[in-house]
């Protein structure tokens, strides 16, 4: 199901052309990234998106109710702690006092809020204001999930958890679109990915899917010298790997000829 | 609505931007009408200065208070950047009413003065269409329409001094020769009713025109 479309779409901003004929639709559990160089427009193809900004020509037709967005920064001076800002935005979005609280809670504690939820949105560094920016847009299972660059200023742990909630937002049938400048973040996570430059929409590829399998370390290999492994990503109990689905009985073969012990495998990502 | 007004009260309560355009208010009553003995009527003309410059400032300040990145979620969440607006202005009136009730007694309170209740709705009268073409100013000089603070400032600042010297760019002259003239306060009600209703009217107007200019900047 078609989420939302951009039909031949142009935005000036007097007499400077930012969009020309962009045309682009996001489909219900699609996750799509739109790459491209500062200043491309990217930004502004996610703020015609969410009803933020008009087109000067053309239509962007949205079928969704429950639209969330992140913007690229999120600053607030507010004095209002960042779990008191997330009850009021679920009871905006229809939540009671209490699901909010706890849904707040819930994204905050996985999202791992460093100072607590209790603390002043105002003294929040600029990685913990992005995850309250991020778990104000998951408090209610979007329909259309829009965000601009959202792994900047995270932390690695966090990098992980946020590429695990887009995928589960789209799995439940939400179109995600974001912005992100990194080629490997791009890779494990968007189904789809479109080039934007100078204005224009000029590449679209569509993206294989992606297993994740987690292992505990035997014999020494180098995985990211691995041809099939898309992204390595170490941690306390050993280390995960992505790797295009159907590719991943090698790599599990090798690592089981090896003496490594597979704890998980599921497909993160579907086509 | 009820829970955007919710979170938008609190969050204002709790920036405290309120205080300076309340103080100055509470500043001005004292300096102007404290030991005043002439006509009530005269002391809320007044009031009726004061309300206009304070409620501009404070309207800019309460628009003005929400990040811009996060009045972008707002809107977002809301779906509507009119509904938004329509609730920061809601704020901004109920913010209004301690003042209205502020620069309704205290000039009883501290002078010396003839009170009915026909002077009393005058005054509610006269001192309501002041704030709410303060609003309307202020409005239209919040971040919304003029990005740089020192040009809205000044823009405010103009429309001020605009709306006290010309007649009939706003009712506020009109509301000061009413309240400045000999009648009494039964023979002005019905003329500073229509000046509050008119001052309503234009406040409308205003977050039509700051939500088209808004919107237009995106």
């Amino acid at each position: 199901m078609e989420v939302v479309r951009l039909r031949k779409v142009s935005k000036r901003y007097g007499r400077r052309e930012i969009l020309a004929d962009v045309d682009l639709q996001v489909n219900a559990g699609e996750l799509l990234a739109l790459v491209g160089a500062n200043g491309s427009g990217k930004s502004t193809v996610l703020k015609l998106m969410v009803g933020l900004s008009r087109p000067s020509a053309g239509s962007v037709q949205r079928n969704a109710t429950v639209v969330s967005y992140v913007p690229d920064v999120f600053a607030s001076h507010d004095r209002l702690s960042a779990s008191a800002y997330l009850r009021h935005m679920g009871r905006i979005r229809g939540l009671s006092t209490r699901s909010a609280q706890a849904r707040a809670h819930e994204l905050l504690d996985r999202l791992a809020l460093s100072g607590g939820a209790d603390t002043p949105m105002r003294k929040l560094s600029k990685g913990n204001a992005q995850k309250v920016a991020l778990a104000q847009a998951l408090l209610r299972q979007p329909e259309l999930l829009v965000l601009d660059e959202p792994w900047a200023g995270l932390d690695a742990t966090a990098h992980t958890t946020l590429r695990e909630l887009l995928t589960e937002t789209a799995a439940q049938g939400a179109a995600v679109a974001f912005t992100e400048h990194s080629a490997q973040v791009v890779r494990s996570t968007a189904t789809r990915v479109c080039e934007i430059e100078h204005g224009r929409l000029t590449a679209i590829t569509h993206q294989t899917s992606l297993t994740e399998i987690s292992m505990v370390p035997g014999a020494n290999i180098d995985w990211s010298r691995h041809p099939d492994v898309v992204e390595v990503r170490p941690h306390e109990a050993g280390i995960t790997l992505m790797v295009p689905t159907g590719l991943h009985d090698a790599t599990l073969l090798t690592a089981l000829q090896h003496g490594w012990s597979v704890t998980t495998v599921r497909q993160v990502r579907s086509e | 609505m009820t829970a955007l007004y919710r979170y938008l009260v609190t969050s204002v309560l709790l920036s405290q931007r309120y205080l300076p355009p309340t103080l100055i208010f509470l500043a001005a009553m004292a300096v102007g009408t404290t030991s005043d003995n002439g006509p009530l009527q005269s002391s809320y003309a007044f009031c009726v200065l004061a309300m206009l410059v304070c409620t501009t400032w404070l309207t800019v300040s309460i628009v003005n208070h929400e990040d811009p990145t996060q009045r972008q979620i707002t809107v977002v969440t809301m779906g509507s950047s009119l509904r938004v607006l329509a609730t920061t202005v809601a704020v901004v009136v109920t913010w209004c009413v301690p003042l209205l009730i502020i620069g309704l007694v205290y000039p009883i309170v501290t002078g010396n003065h003839v009170v009915t209740a026909g002077t009393l709705a005058v005054g509610a009268a006269a001192q309501l269409g002041a704030a709410l073409i303060g609003a309307t100013i202020g409005l239209l000089c919040s971040r919304l329409v003029i990005r740089r603070i020192g040009i809205a400032m000044l823009t405010a600042a103009a429309a001020i001094l605009a709306v006290l010297l010309l007649r009939w760019i706003s009712p506020i002259r009109s509301i000061m020769t009413v309240l400045s003239n000999d009648k009494t306060a039964g023979a002005n009600a019905v003329p500073l009713t229509l000046l509050a209703a008119l001052s309503v009217v234009l406040l409308v107007a205003a977050v039509f025109v700051t939500k088209a200019l808004a919107d237009r900047k995106e």
